[in-house]
């Protein structure tokens, strides 16, 4: 009885597996598809003649393998690598930034007892809250006020500063039971020693989490690409894949690919810290 | 938690007061505008008197232009104002370099962020821009004060009308063109000659010499069912452009933008639909896609829609395929000319004279002359040297030898008739033109098109 | 503690702060002074027009409109889900990495090639209608028709599952075996572990999701934007598609006043949460 059920819970789950990985499935074999072929499969026009009877076909094995996609996103797009590497120069920072950042102030939440604490992290949530639309003005006066337009730092430092870190760190920092880090103190260690050996090894999971939602969070940005970077050398690779056109939707696959394959290594190494939970054995009590 | 919500609230209202304080600051930038208008109004008042109130400011400083993308145009004019003026900085900020491009959209976006925050270019060139939303936004400048005190600008050196085209109702004008391209209707050369065999002339609408789409397009009819030949067809517009085009012949019916009144949900938008697609699938006048081999048949559209010089050329070719060419006009006989190439001085700008300086210097005979500017020239001796150059191009490209003079006879002729600028809102443009496109392939009937067009427009208006 | 040990954390949270202050809080405020303001360029002080327009204008009512309801269904069912799935892949003892892997394969994919997907999937003549035309039906466009909001629904809710799972994931990880343990001793059965231990626990970390959750439904907006436009089918314009036309207007004053009725909103809702979560929170120091 017990193992139908487990069996069938499988089953579905499985299910449910194909159906999440069948869009990057179809989009990473669809970009050795030869440009005649996506068109054809693509074009939905409801002519019950033409092919398909006029309905969109995706297919999963191309007809015949080719690399021309990759070949004119390359090689004839020369800024495509170079896109890449900007975005690396803003997603890069800005996790090593927000985590630092980010982790400081959740354990200063986690420790400090001061009046007015909990209506300032409160104020940290509302704020997280407001769409892009209405801080992106605000965001470029002040960046002409420091000078910083028309360079990543627009970019970085508010991504730095981005209140998900601290929230979703401290939000982890309150699952360690408090006599854990009162006793710490209370051996002598000060706070840099109880933040950086036994607080910060603890939060990995969190830590891992942050990471991995900031990243996806700047390899993806767009909007705030359009605003404050105008050279279109300096641009990030996913306002290029939001600019391809319709015409191009192999190269666009085959773009996809490539802009996603960091993510996923990331998100692949990142997972087994994601799982690390709070070993409290580790901490002489 | 009450006590925390109550000094949430006061914490609140304590940064509100700084930030009031604050936002004093951003006043004085915001006030810019308004200071800017008097100005502008004072030196109005005293153009009217005596030209000689507007004094040439200091020519130091620096001044920015965005644009979506410059030909070159810009770029030269820049370099050679500070070759006269060293101590004049221009900077063109395009957004578009000529690789991959960006969205419009995205380009808005952009601009619109500069403008709100007040840190937007002193000048905007208006390509791909609403800019009948951003001069009611109060985004430009009112210009005719500069204009009307700049003694150069003249009929003697510029085609005026053109030149102030975009004056509105009021006299102020947010824009001023540095050229001014427009569209034209032509006939096919072979056809007209057939007919005209018959004693026939080219009908033209009233005394003016140009020709709204509509009566251009019952001509092309005409000669189309007075001929013989196979593969002669009215004109090869798609039944979505020409669908556009009918409606820009008469689109204050429609939409009205001053009173912001939408008439498209009615019998008369409907039946305007109807009959595109009724005449669009009749095979006598309108030619089945591809069924055409352009390299090797012989064909024939009666009516061509052309722009400026090329059509002025192809009138005057002797072998060419057009006759008869005039500028294209909407059904009350005025004649447009492109939005796209216009400045504005942004009306936040700290630096309007130093601005308005380089645009002058943007109209000097010298820059509009320059083989850099790659449309239309409104200014007269540009204008010549414009033609110039091209005819050289043409006619070593065809062959032919055809005469200067002429050409810039005839050029000039329609130029005089250029009397407004035309600046429908592009975003409805869209609009009209997808959900008409829906209707003539079928998604959708000419009832729920009016119907989605009125919802549509009335909400991009009320919004 | 002493004053002396505290100076160390105020100095480590004053970063924090300041960068906040600076890009985040300024920029709220920022946006309130523009509220009062009648237009962006004109900058003459209008009180609360602004506000009393907006309570007028259908537009923005129907944005609100739909998008709470949008918010209603597809934030439980997020939550509810993810939940579930973090649960059984941290029940799998083989292949658990591969599986939380896939369920974040939404996220690594750009936002404009997941539009371009689920419209092959859903449109016209797309995937669905396919299919369903082998059955002898004919279909219809799913984002037009009065399916279209539970579309964007799915397509929500395909997308961001991972994303909360990975934070439910850690979070349930973090819940120290000791706990179990000492339950396991005392003879508690599974159920009640689950309810005592697993739900306490995992109150900060089902805060930090739904927060989240909410954060993300904002983003939603991105996808149906690259497929219906400007101006979607009245039930899926949002209100993101209010203030996205109002910032192409122009009109930030308009879109600072909905930013802030949308802010009400939600202070008084997080606020209830908050204090929920804070009277769960209390307990764990226990």
């Amino acid at each position: 009885m017990k193992k139908t059920k487990s069996v069938i819970g499988k089953v579905l789950f499985s299910l449910i597996a194909v159906i999440y990985i069948s869009p990057l499935l179809i989009v990473f074999t669809n970009s050795f598809m030869n440009q005649k072929e996506i068109y054809r499969n693509y074009n939905g026009t409801g002519d019950v003649f033409a092919w398909g009877r006029g309905f969109i076909t995706m297919n999963l094995i191309p007809e015949m393998v080719t690399l021309s996609q990759y070949v004119e996103l390359l090689l004839k797009t020369p800024v495509y690598i170079n896109m890449f590497w900007n975005s690396v120069q803003i997603a890069l920072p800005v996790v090593i930034g927000n985590l630092a950042v980010s982790a400081m102030a959740a354990y200063a939440f986690t420790v400090l007892r001061f009046k007015g604490k909990e209506v300032l992290f409160f104020i940290y949530i509302i704020v997280m809250l407001l769409p892009q639309q209405v801080t992106l003005m605000p965001n470029y006066v002040m960046a002409g006020w420091l000078h910083i337009t028309d360079s990543y730092l627009g970019i970085i430092l508010p991504g730095i500063f981005h209140p998900f870190g601290v929230f979703l760190l401290r939000q982890f920092m309150k699952m360690i039971p408090q006599a854990y880090i009162e006793s710490a103190a209370m051996d002598g260690a000060g706070h840099l020693k109880v933040f950086t050996l036994i607080i910060l090894p603890m939060v990995k999971s969190g830590l891992a989490a942050c990471a991995m939602l900031t990243w996806i969070d700047y390899w993806n940005l767009i909007d705030q690409a359009v605003i404050f970077i105008t050279k279109p050398e300096a641009q990030p690779l996913s306002l290029f894949l939001a600019n391809l056109n319709r015409e191009q939707i192999g190269v666009a696959f085959a773009g996809s690919c490539v802009y996603a394959l960091p993510v996923v290594l990331l998100l692949f190494y990142g997972q087994e810290y994601l799982e690390e939970g709070i070993s409290l054995s580790g901490v002489k009590g | 938690m009450k006590n925390k919500i109550i000094s949430l609230l006061l914490v609140a209202v304590t940064l509100l007061s700084g930030c009031g304080l604050r936002g004093d600051d951003g006043a004085v930038t915001g006030s810019m505008p308004e200071k800017g208008g008097t100005d502008g109004a004072k030196m109005e008042k005293g153009a009217e008197g005596n030209d000689n109130v507007y004094t040439k400011p200091e020519m130091k400083g620096e001044i920015t232009v965005s644009a979506w993308y410059d030909e070159g145009y810009l770029s030269t004019a820049a370099k050679e104002f500070m070759v006269q003026y060293p101590e004049v900085t221009v900077t063109i900020h395009q957004f578009y370099d000529g690789s991959a491009e960006p969205s419009h959209e995205s380009y808005r976006n952009w601009l619109n962020t500069k403008i709100m925050s007040g840190k937007a270019d002193d000048i905007i060139c208006t390509t791909s821009l609403p800019v009948r939303k951003y001069s009611d936004m109060g985004v430009f400048e009112d210009l005719s004060g500069f204009v009307s005190a700049a003694g150069e600008l003249n009929d003697e050196n510029f085609y005026m009308k053109a030149l102030e085209a975009c004056r509105d109702a009021e006299g102020r004008m947010y824009l001023v063109p540095y050229a001014c391209s427009f569209e034209t209707v032509n006939f096919d050369r072979r056809l007209v000659a057939e007919k005209m065999s018959d004693g026939w002339t080219v009908p033209m609408d009233g005394s003016r010499k140009s020709m709204s789409f509509r009566s251009a397009m019952s001509i092309a009819r005409e000669l189309v069912d007075a001929t013989a030949k196979e593969n002669a067809f009215m004109t090869m517009e798609s039944c979505d452009s020409y669908m556009n085009r009918l409606l820009k012949d008469e689109i204050r019916k429609f939409i009205d933008m001053d009173t912001k009144k939408i008439n498209i949900n009615t019998k008369e938008y409907i039946d305007l639909l109807n009959e595109v697609k009724e005449l669009s699938s009749n095979r006598k006048y309108f030619a089945e896609d591809g069924s055409i081999d352009f390299y090797n048949d012989e064909y024939y559209f009666a009516c061509r829609i052309d722009m400026d010089w090329q059509s002025a050329y192809y009138n005057l070719l002797p072998e060419g395929s057009d006759s008869h060419g005039v500028p294209l006009a909407d059904a009350d006989g005025n004649v447009f000319m492109s939005s796209g190439t216009c400045f504005g001085i942004n009306s936040a700008s700290p630096h309007k004279e130093l601005a308005w300086e380089f645009i002058r210097f943007l109209l000097s005979d010298e820059m509009q002359s320059s083989p850099a500017l790659y449309s239309m020239p409104v200014n007269r001796k540009g204008c010549e040297a414009y033609v110039r150059r091209n005819l050289q191009l043409y006619n070593e490209g065809n062959n032919a030898n055809v005469d200067e003079k002429e050409a810039q006879r005839l050029l000039e002729q329609w130029m005089e008739q250029i009397n407004k600028c035309d600046m429908f809102d592009p975003v409805i443009s869209d609009y009209l033109w997808e959900e008409n496109k829906n209707f003539f392939q079928g998604k959708q009937s000419a009832e729920d098109t009016a119907q989605i067009l009125q919802t549509k427009v009335e909400q991009y208006f009320n919004e | 503690m002493s004053r002396r040990r505290t100076v160390i954390p105020v100095y480590m949270l004053s970063v924090s702060v300041l960068g906040f202050a600076l890009f985040y809080l300024f920029p709220f405020l920022f946006s309130l002074f523009y509220a009062l303001m009648d237009s962006p360029l004109n900058m003459q002080f209008a009180g609360l027009k602004n506000f009393v327009e907006l309570l007028n204008n259908q537009y923005f009512m129907r944005g609100l409109k739909n998008t709470a309801v949008f918010m209603l269904v597809s934030i439980p069912l997020n939550m509810i889900l993810s939940l579930a799935a973090a649960l059984m892949i941290n029940r799998l003892k083989r292949y658990r990495n591969t599986f939380s892997l896939v369920f974040l394969i939404p996220l690594v994919i750009p936002s404009a090639t997941t539009a371009f997907f689920w419209e092959n999937i859903f449109s016209r003549y797309g995937i669905l209608n396919r299919f369903l035309d082998r059955l002898g039906i004919t279909g219809f466009d799913w984002f037009q028709s009065r399916y279209g909001l539970g579309v964007i629904i799915v397509i929500f809710v395909w997308k961001n599952v991972g994303y909360n799972m990975a934070l439910f994931i850690s979070g349930l990880n973090n819940i120290s075996s000791q706990y179990y343990e000492c339950a396991a001793v005392e003879g508690a059965g599974g159920f009640w572990q689950f309810r005592k231990i697993t739900m306490t626990y995992l109150a900060p970390t089902a805060f930090l999701v739904l927060i989240m959750t909410i954060v993300n439904s904002f983003k939603v907006f991105k996808e149906i934007y690259i497929i219906t436009g400007q101006y979607p089918p009245d039930h899926l314009y949002m209100l993101q598609h209010y203030m996205n036309n109002m910032f192409l207007s122009l009109n930030y004053p308009r879109l600072a006043s909905a930013i802030y009725i949308l802010t009400v909103v939600i202070v008084l809702l997080i606020a209830c949460l908050f204090r929920a979560e804070n009277l769960v929170s209390e307990n764990l120091s226990l």
